[in-house]
């Protein structure tokens, strides 16, 4: 039955019928041949009996007056009966009276001994009945018919039945793949349409529907469906389009908000600039310069976040060696003597990572260049972004110049710059920040 | 399992008592041509069987003998009697009486005429004419003379005849089976 599974629907259907066809026909042919097998039998021994009972009737005076010759000219009646091998008749020892032989070869038998009136044994029927006239017995006749003919016929019959049947299982294969058709055309035809919507995922195609059957129920219910999912496909289509429509607004909103922000930035920091030129102390400008500077290095993440693909998060790389190249611009006088060593792993970081980032290297690296180095003394300062096994980000910024001194905690301390970087790190970015005095200053931040 | 047939009547024994009789008078001495009157007798009760008496015939009393009368002459000696000692024709004991002449006749079922009354036989035909009595002879020359069944060897065979017209006139019916083994004289057909 597994093999079925794997077949065409059409040969299926076909193998069943044909199974159906073969099972009743051949248990029809099986039955009917029974039966005229049983026919022929029964008709052969009702004629023997019939035919032993008139030959032992006329048999009964030549038994009683013992007249063997009439006994045998009654016998020699059976030489009409073609079929009749032997005929005789014994008496009431049992003893043979007279015989008939259609071939001289043929023997008398002995008184035959059996269960039954008849007996079959392959090639002959054996007929043995009593000779009685009045309830007297006077002997028994003994009749032995060639079943020859008998077979003949029967073989004959299976040689027709075998041909007839060979001709309607044939007859019944031709209709059977024709009107195998008429259930497996349409199971083909939805296969087919399914497998074409599959392809070219056209959801609008339909299959015609020929009848009201179960397959044209079946067409209707596949139909519906089909326009379910269409007009489903049709909403999405609608609602994605409405929502890419509404994203397109969205970052064009976000990428003017980020540009506007930028531009409200670089203001105030123009601002500052411009107020700047009317300080004349110089703590004064510095507080002014260094305001100006955090400015523009927020100002600097909105630029970077504007144009990043996704609006949302920046390069930090790139925002980071432009950040110092800014710092180029404040600081023009010391840069041509310090180094920098930028080295930043290729990582985005979002908004509310990148500015307070942005912050501590600019609190940082201005820091380092401020206090570090001594008027002509040359250094390097470098800026590391690392990402731990855990998966934690350490951002390191280092100098190798003079150290911060030793009893200065820069927790505790005046300089804004640091506090600020502390603020930064431990409350923004709800990391910690770590100082290193061995060689230089190093600054770790972990978050 | 095999069984024989077993079709035996009750008068088997009957039948085998005569076939002993027939071999038994084959090796008694001092008879005359014993196997052919030992055959005979045999085929008198033979005859019984295959023949109705009249209606008017009381055979229906069954404590009365079944009577056979010998005229004439008895060829079988003591060997009928002996034969019909404990034997029955049509379910009667049987009687054997002896008659000299014809006018002694009495009572018979069944008259055996022997070879020695063919001088008389229209005597004995017409005395007997429409009574009920089965005629059986015993002489060539008593064929078609008014004898029912007359016995002759043919062949080396014993023979029989049987006077249609003499039986149709005593009221005797017979069976086609005894009518096909006999020769038919006086026919109906010839009387048509």
């Amino acid at each position: 039955m597994r093999i079925l599974h794997n077949i065409p629907i059409k040969y299926k259907i076909v193998i069943i019928i044909l199974s159906i066809t073969l099972l009743v026909i051949g248990l029809g042919f099986y039955i009917g041949m029974f039966h005229y097998e049983r026919n022929l039998k029964t008709d052969l021994i009702h004629n023997m009996e019939v035919n032993a009972k008139l030959i032992g009737e006329y048999c009964v005076t030549p038994l009683a007056f013992n007249d063997s010759n009439g006994a045998e000219r009654v016998l020699s009646k059976l030489q009409a009966i073609p079929f009749v091998v032997y005929g005789g008749i014994f008496n009431e020892q049992e003893d043979i009276f007279a015989s008939y032989k259609k071939l001289e070869e043929i023997t008398d038998p002995p008184f035959p001994v059996y269960g039954n009136k008849h007996i079959f044994d392959g090639r002959y029927l054996h007929v043995i009945q009593p000779i009685e006239y009045e309830n007297i017995l006077y002997g028994h006749i003994y009749l032995v018919g060639s079943l020859a003919s008998l077979n003949k016929k029967i073989q004959e019959a299976k040689t027709f039945m075998i041909a007839l049947f060979g001709v309607l299982i044939l007859f019944s294969f031709i209709l059977a793949i024709k009107l195998q058709n008429l259930i497996s055309q349409p199971i083909l035809k939805l296969a087919q349409v399914t497998e074409q919507i599959s392809n070219e995922a056209d959801l609008s195609m339909r299959v015609k529907k020929k009848g009201s059957d179960e397959l044209g129920l079946l067409y209707d219910g596949f139909n519906a469906m089909m326009e379910q999912l269409h007009q489903r496909e049709l909403e999405r289509d609608r609602a994605e389009e409405e929502i890419k429509s509404s994203l397109r607004e969205k970052e064009v909103m976000l990428k003017e908000i980020h540009h506007r922000v930028k531009n409200n930035l670089q203001i105030i920091s123009s601002l500052l600039s411009l107020q700047s030129n009317h300080v004349h102390d110089d703590n004064a400008l510095a507080m002014f310069i260094d305001c100006q500077n955090r400015v523009r290095s927020m100002a600097l993440v909105h630029e970077k976040l504007y144009h990043a693909p996704d609006l949302a998060s920046i390069n930090f790389s790139d925002y980071v060696e432009t950040l110092i190249m800014g710092l180029q611009t404040t600081y023009r006088s010391d840069f041509h003597r310090i180094q920098f060593d930028i080295d930043i792993i290729d990582v985005a970081l979002a908004i509310d990572q990148a500015v307070p980032c942005g912050l501590l290297i600019h609190e940082l690296v201005s820091n380092s260049i401020k206090h570090a180095f001594n008027s002509h003394a040359e250094g390097l300062i470098q800026v590391k972004l690392r990402k731990n096994d855990n998966g934690d980000l350490c951002l390191s910024v280092r100098d190798n110049g003079e150290g911060i001194p030793e009893d200065m905690d820069f927790r505790n301390t005046d300089s804004l710059g640091l506090r600020l970087a502390v603020v930064l790190a431990e409350k923004q970015l709800k990391g910690s920040i770590t100082l290193d005095r061995t060689s230089g200053t190093a600054f770790y931040i972990h978050f | 399992m095999s069984r024989r047939f077993n079709y035996k009547s009750q008068s088997r024994k009957r039948v085998i008592l005569c076939f002993l009789f027939m071999l038994f008078g084959e090796i008694i001495p001092g008879f005359s041509q014993p196997s052919e009157y030992l055959l005979k007798a045999v085929f008198i009760e033979k005859f019984t069987r295959f023949i109705e008496w009249p209606e008017c015939h009381q055979l229906e009393d069954s404590s009365k003998s079944f009577i056979i009368g010998i005229l004439g002459e008895n060829p079988f000696d003591v060997n009928l009697a002996a034969l019909y000692k404990n034997q029955k024709i049509k379910n009667k004991p049987v009687e054997i009486r002896h008659f000299r002449q014809v006018d002694n006749i009495r009572g018979c079922d069944l008259l055996f005429i022997s070879k020695s009354e063919k001088n008389h036989i229209q005597q004995i035909v017409d005395y007997l004419d429409e009574k009920p009595v089965l005629t059986v002879g015993d002489s060539d020359a008593l064929s078609g003379k008014g004898v029912i069944i007359n016995m002759f060897v043919s062949d080396n065979k014993i023979r029989f005849e049987i006077d249609e017209r003499a039986m149709n006139r005593a009221g005797f019916r017979v069976s086609y089976l005894l009518l096909k083994e006999a020769v038919i004289v006086n026919s109906n057909r010839d009387m048509r």
